[in-house]
C-alpha cells in the first residue's frame, strides 16, 4: 500500500542526487571524482559565460530527470487506486513496540545525531576557533566570538540579511499563493487539462538549478 | 498535535526559502550587493577629445555626474584606494561596483550592458585577461595617459590600459610543517622529490603560470610545469580556501601566492611564513582602463592620472602596503631592490589570455595537474569563439504575450486554469525553452542572428567531445544511487518510527529534521570535511589517538565520502517526504473525498473535519 509513495520519494531523492552540486564541488573536485554537475560547471564557465555549451550539457540532465519525473507522476497517479480501499476513516495503526522501543529510540537518536547534531556542533566549533586550529586541542584556548563580531560589523552583512528577508518573504508568499491555487484546481475541480498543470509544476524539478542561474 | 506539526513545517519551509533563495539569485543578478554609493560633484563630459583630459577635468563643468568604477578585487583594498583618491578629489567618484561573486561575472555584466546599449561604467579595474576580453569586443577607449610613460613595460599597453600596482609572487608555507631553513628559495626547488605531494596551487594562478612561461620560454616553462605536476601538485579553487588549507596544515606549501594576505594572516597569529622573493621574481599587474562609451570620460581620466601620479603611489604604498607600479616608490613589505619580471601583455596577445579565465584553467587543473598544464598551453593557441550572455528580455516578452492571450480567453474557472497554466508556462517553460533554444545557437542573444532559424549542433558536439563525459556519467549514477539509498533507508526508518510506532523522542525528530532543512547544505558538507579530512579531520585525529591507528580511518575525499555526505544531507528531506506518506497516503485526496460527501463526515471524529 505504501509502495508508490515510498518509491516516488526514492525517485525524488535520486533526482536530487543527480542535480546536487555543492557536495560534488567541495569534495569531488579535490578527490578528482567528477559527476555531471561539476562537469557542466568546469566545461562551460568562463568569461564570457558559454551559455550554449551549458545549455547542451543541461539538456542531458533535463532529459534524464524528465523521464524520472514521469515515473514519479505515474507512481503517484496509481496511488489513487490504493486510496479508495483505505477510505477516509483510515487512521494509521500505531505499533506497540514494547521493549523494542528502547532500541528504535536509540537508533533514531543516533541517526539524528549524525544528521543534525554533528554538523551543528562542528559548525559551532568552527565559528569559535581560528580555522587553522580547528582540529587541535589548542583550539580550546583560542575560543572567541571574533568571527561573529566580524560578521556583524561587515557592512555588507546587514544589506545581505535585508535582501534575504525581502526575497525570502516575497518568494515564499508568492509561491505559496500560486501553488495553493494550482493545488486547488488540480485536486478540487474536474476541469479538463488540469493534469497539464500538475505536470508543469514538476518541470522546475527537472531543470537543474545550476543551469537556471 | 498535528496542527502544531503543520505550523512548524510551514515555518520551516518558509525559513528554508529565506535562507536558501539568495544563493541562486545572487549569481543571476549580482548588482546591488556590492554597491557603494558616493555623492558626486559636477564634472565635465562634453565628448571632446579625450587626450590630455586631466587639466580640463579639474576645471569641472555644469553637467552633474562623476566617474563610476567597476572592478573586482578584494573589496577592502579597493575601498582603501578609493578613499585615498577621494582625499585628493572629493566627490568625483559616484559609484564603485564590485560584485562579490566570481570575478569573471563582471565581464558578463559589462558585455550584457554593452549589447543592451546601457553605458554606465566609466572605468574598469580588472585582471589583465579580463580587460583584454573587453578590448577584443572593442569596448575600451583609446586613452594615452600622461603618466603612462613612467610605468615599466610589463605594466601597461600604451593607449589602452595600465596597472596601478604590482604583485610579486611568493611561496607560502606552514611553519609547523616546514622549517624556515628548509623552505624553497626558488621555484625550481619545488620539483625536488622532497616536496612530493606537499604542494598546492590556487587554480586562478594563471598570472604566475604565464609569468613563468614568459620568463623561461614556452617550452622550458611547460616542461617545468609538468615536472611540478608530477611532483604531486594539487590544484584547488579559491585563494582564501587554499590559504586556509595551508594554515590548517592540510598541505604544507602554497606554491604561488601574492598580495598582502599572507602578511595579514601572520599578523593574526597563524602558523605561516613566506619566501618573499623566490627566484626568479615573477610579478603581475592589473588592467585599469576607460570604457569606450564612458558617460564621464574626463572624470575617468582624472581618476587614472591621479592614481598613477607619484604622490598618490607613494601614499598608497605607505598606507595600503601595496607594491607601486611606478619604479622608485619604496616597497612597503619586500625589498625594493628586487626587480621583478613582468609579463609583457603585448607578447601575449589578446586571444592568449582567453585560457586564463579562472575556470578554464581550473577545469583542466581540477582533473589532473599534468594534463592541466598541457591543455592550458594548447588553449593558448586557440581562438575561442565568442560566447553570448543570455538575456531573458525577449523570452519575457513572449511570456507576456502568451499571458495576455490567456487572459482574453474564457472566464471563471477555465480562465483561472488557463491563467495559471500560462503563469507556469511563463515561469517554467520559458526558461526551459530559452535553454533548449540557446543550446542550438552558436551566436550571442542580442546579436541579429539569434532569432533566425540558423540552428547548429555545435554545442552538442563540443559537449560530447569531452572525453571525461563517460566517467562523469558512471560517477553520477553511483553517486546518486548511493546517496539516495542512504537517505531513503535512514529517512524511511525515521518516518516509520515517528508515524507508526510508540518509540520515544518522536516529536524531537520533526523539530530537528526541519531545522536541518533550514540549514544550507554547504555547511553540512563543510562540517563533514572538517571531521573526516585525512589530514586535519577531527574525527580521524580522535580515532588515531584513541586506538593508536597508523593512518586516518576515514577519507572524505573519496566516492564513499561523497555518497555519505550527500546521503546524510538528503536524509531530513527523505524523512519529511516519507513521514507524510506514512501518516496518510494522500491527505489531499482524503479531504477531497470529504468535501464530496459532507454528510458522512459527521459520522467521524469532529477533529478530522475541522
Amino acid at each position: 500500500m505504501m509502495q508508490p509513495a515510498l518509491l516516488s520519494a526514492l525517485v525524488l531523492l535520486f533526482i536530487r542526487g543527480i542535480e546536487s552540486f555543492e557536495t560534488p564541488a567541495l569534495i569531488g573536485l579535490r578527490a578528482r571524482i567528477f559527476v555531471y554537475t561539476t562537469e557542466i560547471w568546469l566545461n562551460s564557465t568562463r568569461a564570457p559565460t558559454d551559455y550554449g555549451l551549458a545549455g547542451a550539457y543541461a539538456m542531458v540532465l533535463v532529459i534524464i530527470s524528465a523521464l524520472l519525473i514521469l515515473v514519479y507522476l505515474r507512481l503517484t497517479a496509481d496511488s489513487e487506486k490504493y486510496m479508495t480501499i483505505t477510505g477516509k476513516g483510515y487512521r494509521p495503526r500505531m505499533v506497540d513496540l514494547g521493549k523494542w522501543r528502547l532500541l528504535t529510540g536509540a537508533a533514531s537518536m543516533f541517526i539524528l545525531f549524525l544528521v543534525f547534531v554533528v554538523p551543528m556542533l562542528t559548525i559551532a566549533w568552527m565559528s569559535l576557533v581560528p580555522s587553522f586550529l580547528a582540529s587541535s586541542l589548542e583550539g580550546f584556548q583560542r575560543i572567541s566570538f571574533k568571527a561573529y563580531r566580524d560578521a556583524l560589523l561587515f557592512p555588507l552583512t546587514r544589506q545581505g540579511i535585508q535582501n534575504s528577508m525581502i526575497l525570502g518573504i516575497g518568494s515564499a508568499s508568492g509561491v505559496t499563493l500560486i501553488t495553493a491555487v494550482i493545488a486547488y484546481i488540480v485536486v478540487k475541480t474536474k476541469l479538463r487539462g488540469r493534469g497539464i498543470l500538475d505536470f508543469l509544476t514538476f518541470v522546475p524539478y527537472v531543470v537543474p538549478e545550476l543551469s537556471r542561474a | 498535535m498535528r496542527k502544531n506539526f503543520m505550523l512548524i513545517a510551514a515555518m520551516g519551509i518558509f525559513l528554508a526559502l529565506i535562507f536558501t533563495a539568495p544563493a541562486s539569485v545572487e549569481s543571476a543578478a549580482a548588482p546591488k550587493n556590492g554597491l557603494v554609493e558616493i555623492r558626486t560633484e559636477p564634472c565635465r563630459s562634453d565628448g571632446a577629445a579625450r587626450q590630455g583630459a586631466p587639466a580640463k577635468a579639474r576645471r569641472g563643468s555644469k553637467k552633474r555626474g562623476g566617474a563610476k568604477l567597476l572592478r573586482t578585487d578584494r573589496e577592502d583594498l579597493t575601498n582603501l584606494r578609493i578613499e585615498l583618491f577621494k582625499e585628493i578629489h572629493p566627490g568625483v567618484i559616484q559609484k564603485v561596483q564590485s560584485p562579490r561573486v566570481l570575478p569573471d561575472m563582471m565581464i558578463d555584466r559589462l558585455l550584457t550592458e554593452e549589447r543592451a546599449g546601457k553605458h554606465q561604467a566609466d572605468v574598469v579595474w580588472l585582471q589583465f585577461h579580463q580587460v583584454s576580453a573587453l578590448e577584443r569586443d572593442r569596448m575600451l577607449a583609446r586613452y594615452v595617459a600622461v603618466e603612462d610613460a613612467a610605468l615599466p613595460d610589463g605594466l601597461k599597453v600604451p593607449g589602452l590600459w595600465r596597472s596601478l600596482g604590482n604583485r610579486l609572487f611568493h611561496i607560502m608555507y606552514n611553519t609547523k610543517l616546514v622549517a624556515a631553513k628548509d623552505a624553497p628559495k626558488s621555484w625550481e626547488e619545488l620539483v625536488e622529490p622532497k616536496w612530493q605531494g606537499k604542494l598546492v596551487l590556487d587554480a586562478s594562478s594563471y598570472n604566475w603560470f604565464v609569468g613563468m612561461l614568459d620568463y623561461m620560454g614556452e617550452d622550458k616553462g611547460l616542461e617545468f610545469m609538468k615536472k611540478l605536476a608530477r611532483n604531486g601538485l594539487q590544484i584547488q579553487q579559491r585563494r582564501s580556501n587554499v590559504e586556509n588549507m595551508v594554515s590548517a596544515g592540510e598541505v604544507p606549501v602554497m606554491v604561488a601566492n601574492s598580495g598582502t594576505s599572507t602578511a595579514d594572516r601572520i599578523a593574526q597569529g597563524e602558523p605561516l611564513a613566506f619566501v618573499k622573493d623566490p627566484k626568479p621574481p615573477i610579478a603581475y599587474g592589473e588592467g585599469l582602463a576607460i570604457m569606450r562609451n564612458a558617460p564621464h570620460p574626463y572624470a575617468a581620466a582624472l581618476f587614472i592620472e591621479t592614481v598613477l601620479s607619484e604622490p598618490w603611489q607613494r601614499k598608497a604604498a605607505e598606507k595600503i602596503k601595496i607594491r607601486a607600479a611606478r619604479p622608485g616608490v619604496p616597497d612597503p613589505l619586500i625589498d625594493s631592490s628586487i626587480k621583478p619580471h613582468f609579463v609583457n601583455p603585448s607578447k601575449w596577445p589578446t586571444k592568449r589570455y582567453e585560457w586564463a579565465s579562472v575556470n578554464t584553467f581550473a577545469s583542466w587543473c581540477a582533473r589532473n595537474s599534468d594534463t592541466c598544464f598541457a591543455e592550458s598551453a594548447n588553449r593558448l593557441n586557440q581562438t575561442a569563439t565568442q560566447k553570448p550572455s543570455a538575456t531573458n528580455a525577449a523570452a519575457a516578452q513572449i511570456g507576456e504575450r502568451v499571458r495576455r492571450i490567456v487572459e482574453l480567453l474564457g472566464s471563471g474557472k477555465t480562465l483561472a486554469l488557463l491563467f495559471f497554466s500560462a503563469l507556469l508556462v511563463y515561469l517554467v517553460i520559458v526558461p526551459l525553452a530559452v535553454l533548449v533554444f540557446g543550446s542550438f545557437k552558436s551566436v550571442a542573444p542580442g546579436t541579429p542572428d539569434y532569432f533566425t532559424l540558423n540552428f547548429t549542433l555545435e554545442n552538442y558536439s563540443r559537449a560530447f567531445a569531452s572525453r571525461y563525459l563517460p566517467t562523469a556519467t558512471v560517477n553520477t549514477l553511483i553517486f546518486s544511487l548511493g546517496s539516495s539509498t542512504i537517505a531513503f533507508v535512514l529517512g524511511a526508518f525515521l518516518a516509520w518510527v515517528t508515524e507508526r510506532t510508540n518509540s520515544p523522542f518522536r516529536s524531537l525528530l520533526y523539530v530537528m529534521a526541519i531545522s536541518r532543512v533550514i540549514l544550507p547544505g554547504v555547511l553540512v558538507t563543510f562540517s563533514w570535511i572538517v571531521l573526516m579530512s585525512p589530514e586535519i579531520g577531527i574525527l580521524n585525529r580522535l580515532l588515531v589517538a584513541a586506538f593508536g591507528l597508523k593512518a586516518a580511518p576515514f577519507n572524505v575525499y573519496s566516492m564513499a565520502g561523497l555518497i555519505w555526505v550527500e546521503g546524510i544531507e538528503l536524509t531530513p528531506l527523505a524523512f519529511l517526504l516519507m513521514a507524510s506518506a506514512f501518516r496518510s497516503m494522500d491527505p489531499s485526496l482524503e479531504e477531497a473525498a470529504m468535501v464530496r460527501a459532507p454528510g458522512r463526515c459527521r459520522f467521524f471524529a469532529a477533529s478530522l473535519c475541522r
